[in-house]
């Protein structure tokens, strides 16, 4: 009878627990998908070229080339305009950011702290451009699924330090791949919305093409556009050194 | 005529009085001081271009007083909390204070662009304290520009957004900081908490000044009078005047100013006259019943033109200003005063008979002359009336002699322009200010315009050397531009703290920080324009000038065809302000009387009571001015007005004495008769007038704005003179020199 009621007591509980872990999860298992195929390829090495538009919608425009490997180290060199041709920013793991100046001839580290402040006068700020799995440092929460999206929640992991009070994540179902991140501010408020634009499929990975960073709260916006991508280049730990990032 | 379609009159001026008051409701208030300055002055238009592109106009600044010093755990927290709060402020771009402050530190390995004091890491023992304070206060960057010398006050530095409702968002902010209820004392100082200021400042003008004006006007029109009507009918046109000229300005989307918020006072000290004058025709000369309207109409006949004078003549004293008026808001005033003014005249002289003819006529007569009853005014107009016309020269000599002390008073005027000292000392603005000149060396800025290849090391030298010699000057503090990060930036990377020697060197360090917030007020995106800014203390007009002009005097040398250098801010501004003030004090002035004084010949159809008339004026102001000088009461843009209303309200006392005269002249009546007559009928209503108008302006000293209050005085002293000046100098010169300024074939066939 005991041995009855224990088995009653487990076949009514377990689907109630089967149900919270699965929503849960579900969850971090988006997440964790979303990390695995954005950040899929071994290495990639990118032509990007950055438009900055001002509230009146005035342009500036740079380009510039990107060499990335895993989630965590990132080799970034500006070609143009002619007199910032050659800076570059190398980004290892444990917010380690060094910046070459050419004509000066030489690196520096930069401090972690200016993670909110913006990359190159774009609307992304250090913290936007991190490479980083978002899984590390975020906690999902699934709010809804529909019209072929998941909606992720994304709160800061404690002792996480962001500029951000949450993400919200909009996820295709057909590939987890995300389509855009709305950030908002320690006051709740909309702030910065990051929108992925013509994703391609280039071989067996998938790659937003464009990338639209608008800040809500100065009109402004920055748009990156891929003009080339190579991946699985083979890099090797070498190319993410100082050495390389004077050449 | 009016007495005939009196009814039609009575409906129509309500109806219209109505839809006025209707808009009275979308009446705004502009409080924004650098609205005010004329757009049109090359260096107001700069400072507004600076204000809007650098966000300098735009700046919400919060001063920290801590009890002892800022590098205490505790205020640091509550800095960085409020950093934290006001960021989250809707309309708020962004904050600086020193918990979030662009640091560029040198380190072993290199240097770091980081925040001075990291706000999730604040310094909590006192030896990390000593060393941040020392740190902070050793920076040129930092040290009276975030913290005071003593480090006793800090400031939180929030950028408004340009397109919101900056006073509603100044309001956000305050109540923000002050529901923290932290034990630091905090002030508030910037374009958007001094818009938030003169917005109560203004309404809370309208609300006293208003219903006292008017409860003292009704309380003196009761003591004269003693009668209902005696206070309706004036009370109720200028009532009605003041609802059409600020109906008209709702209308026009013309807004109130700290000083059109006088208009109410003005109209009501002004106006009430015609009613008054309208008023006490009619109590004396509709007595029966039965004639009743062709009493009202002759009644109106008798006054109705000396009113329709005096009140184009002070139409004209208010317009003559608005032509050269400096100020925007001077120029408001004046058109919308005028207009005032002639809507109290046209409803006085319609509307206000029309009414008072409605009425039954009333039991106690004026009776000319008839000893025994007189009332005390009455006794002491039949007095002065005898010594007049007895010792015409004692009073000549004896004014003469008053003028000629007055007259060595007029140098003796100063000038007063600086804005901020128009409010009280008691103000939040005064009090702020005063703050910011002690603790962070000023709070009016000074800034130069920089256009040319930014990124050249050679225009940068140019901007170093303005900068020195801003420095230099003891009044300047706080001068800042892009070439301090540029040069703290280039130490960094091991070259010495000085502008880098290429071009390549600038751009790659610019690179380092462009986007930044603080970059932002310094230099444009495209590098092609930035700006120098510091403070000037509050000084002497002959400082402000003499800084506007050596500094000029520098920026001209040093622009070429490849970069120029203009300068803006408040030295500028005041220098040509002061400039104006004398050129449209002495232009007004000119224009007034030249003005009056044609329209009185035409009017009196006499260039001898033209100029019989305008001789008390000329004392009044001799008086006036002396006046000044000797109470030190300066000329600012309020007393500036001061010339053109002596001029346009002075001269309605003439006006009616004059009128009054020759109507007595007319009637075959002696000079000494004529005089005595006119000065019991006339003068009575002067003198009530001369009471009304002086205690009316004398509320004006309830106002908040100084130079308000100033104008209250003065223009109660003027009144008080010209109408003195109008029943002694006057007929003291008409007797004098036996004028009876009528045509003799007139009086004949009379």
């Amino acid at each position: 009878m005991k041995k009855f009621l224990i088995i009653v007591l487990v076949s009514l509980t377990v689907p109630f627990f089967t149900f919270f872990s699965a929503s849960a999860q579900s969850a971090s298992d988006i997440l964790q998908k979303v990390d695995d195929i954005i950040n899929a390829p071994k290495d990639q090495f990118i032509n990007m070229t950055i438009t900055i538009y001002d509230k009146s919608l005035k342009e500036s425009v740079r380009t510039m080339v990107t060499r990335q490997k895993g989630s965590d180290k990132r080799l970034v060199k500006f070609l143009t305009p002619a007199d910032q041709k050659g800076i570059g920013f190398l980004s290892l793991p444990n917010d380690n950011l060094t910046v070459y100046l050419p004509a000066f001839g030489k690196t520096r580290k930069i401090g972690s702290s200016v993670k909110n402040s913006k990359f190159a006068g774009t609307d992304f700020s250090y913290e936007d451009m991190e490479a980083k799995r978002y899984s590390s440092k975020w906690n999902p929460k699934l709010i809804t699924t529909a019209g072929g999206y998941y909606v992720l929640e994304l709160t800061p992991k404690t002792g996480i330090v962001t500029d951000y009070l949450k993400l919200m994540m909009y996820v295709r179902t057909q590939d987890n791949y995300p389509v855009k991140v709305e950030h908002y501010d320690k006051g709740g408020k909309l702030y910065k919305v990051l929108t992925d634009n013509k994703i391609t499929k280039i071989g067996s990975y998938t790659i937003a093409k464009e990338l639209v960073m608008e800040d809500k709260k100065n009109g402004t916006k920055t748009k990156m556009v891929m003009t080339s991508i190579k991946f699985d280049n083979g890099f090797t730990d070498d190319i993410f050194s100082e050495r390389e990032l004077i050449k | 005529m009016v007495i005939k379609f009196r009814a039609f009159i009575i409906i129509a001026f309500t109806l219209l009085t109505a839809f006025m008051a209707y808009f009275l409701k979308d009446l705004k208030i502009n409080p924004d001081i650098t609205t005010y300055l004329p757009k049109s002055d090359s260096v107001v238009a700069r400072f507004n271009y600076i204000g809007r592109n650098y966000s300098s106009s735009l700046m919400a600044i919060v001063i920290v007083e801590a009890e002892k010093d800022v590098f205490t755990k505790e205020t640091l927290e509550h800095t960085s909390e409020l950093t934290t709060s006001l960021k989250l402020v809707e309309g708020v771009d962004y904050v600086t204070s020193l918990t979030n402050v662009l640091d560029i530190k040198k380190t072993d390995d290199g240097f770091e662009i980081s925040r001075l004091i990291e706000e999730n890491n604040l310094p909590k023992s006192s030896e990390e304290l000593k060393k941040i304070k020392e740190y902070t206060l050793g920076k040129k960057l930092y040290r009276g520009n975030l913290v005071s010398e003593d480090s006793k006050y800090t400031v939180i530095v929030c950028r408004v957004n340009q397109d919101v409702d900056k006073n509603s968002v100044a309001r956000k902010i305050k109540e923000s900081v002050l529901s923290k209820k932290f034990p630091e004392k905090y002030y508030f100082e910037g374009v958007p908490f001094q818009l938030m200021n003169i917005m109560d400042l203004v309404i809370k003008d309208l609300m006293l000044l208003t219903p006292l004006i008017v409860l003292l006007i009704a309380f003196t029109l009761f003591i004269s009078f003693r009668t209902f009507r005696g206070i309706l009918i004036p009370v109720l046109a200028v009532a009605m005047g003041v609802i059409w000229s600020m109906g008209l300005m709702s209308i026009l989307h013309v807004e109130l100013s700290p000083i059109s918020d006088a208009i109410p006072v003005v109209l009501f000290s002004v106006g009430s006259a015609y009613g008054i004058h309208i008023y006490n025709r009619f109590k004396r000369v509709v007595r029966d019943k039965s004639l009743k309207k062709e009493q009202s109409a002759s009644a109106l006949r008798e006054v109705g033109l000396a009113v329709l004078l005096a009140g184009l003549t002070t139409v004209m004293g208010f317009l003559s200003f608005v032509f050269n008026a400096y100020l925007n808001i001077i120029k408001e005033f004046g058109i919308f005063s005028a207009l005032g003014v002639f809507f109290v005249l046209i409803i006085s002289i319609t509307f206000s008979p029309a009414l008072l003819s409605y009425f039954p006529v009333e039991k106690t007569h004026f009776q000319p002359l008839k000893a025994g009853k007189f009332h005390f005014l009455e006794r002491f107009l039949n007095k002065l009336s005898a010594f007049i016309t007895f010792h015409p020269k004692k009073i000549l000599i004896s004014s003469l002699l008053l003028l000629l002390g007055m007259v060595a008073g007029i140098p003796l005027i100063k000038d007063k322009i600086d804005i901020l000292n128009y409010f009280r000392p008691e103000t939040d603005m005064r009090i702020t200010a005063s703050i910011m000149n002690k603790e962070f060396g000023g709070s009016l800025p000074i800034m130069v315009l920089v256009r040319g290849d930014i990124q050249n090391p050679l225009v940068l030298e140019k901007m170093k050397k303005i900068k020195i010699f801003l420095e230099q000057q003891p009044d300047i503090k706080n001068v800042s531009y892009v070439g301090d990060f540029i040069e703290e930036m280039n130490d960094c990377m091991g070259e010495g703290k000085k502008i880098p020697d290429s071009r390549d060197k600038v751009s790659n360090l610019m690179f380092l920080i462009e986007g930044d917030d603080m970059l932002r007020q310094m230099i444009n995106n495209d590098k092609t324009e930035a700006v120098i800014q510091a403070y000037v203390r509050n000084v002497e007009t002959k400082r402000y000038r003499e800084i506007y002009s050596s500094l000029n005097k520098l920026i001209e040398s040093l622009s070429t065809n490849e970069i120029t250098f203009t300068q803006s801010g408040m030295p500028g501004i005041y220098s040509n302000f002061d400039d104006s003030l004398m050129n449209n004090l002495l232009q007004s002035l000119v224009l007034s009387l030249v003005l009056i004084f044609i329209t009185m010949i035409f009017l009196l159809r006499s260039i001898k009571s033209a100029f019989v008339g305008i001789i008390p004026l000329l004392f009044t102001m001799v008086v006036i001015f002396g006046f000044m000088g000797y109470a030190g009461i300066a000329l600012d843009i309020c007393t500036i007005l001061i010339a053109s209303i002596t001029v346009g309200a002075g001269i309605d006392y003439s006006i009616h004495f004059i009128t009054e005269y020759k109507n007595h002249i007319i009637k075959g009546r002696s000079i000494k008769d004529a005089i005595s007559n006119t000065i019991l009928i006339s003068g009575k209503s002067i003198v009530i007038n001369i009471i009304t108008v002086m205690l009316g302006f004398l509320v004006l000293i309830f106002a908040n704005l100084l130079p308000l209050v100033n104008f209250g005085i003065l223009v109660a002293i003027t009144m008080c003179f010209s109408g003195i000046g109008a029943i002694t100098i006057l007929p003291a010169v008409i007797t004098l020199f036996n004028l009876k300024l009528v045509n003799k074939n007139k009086i004949i066939s009379n």
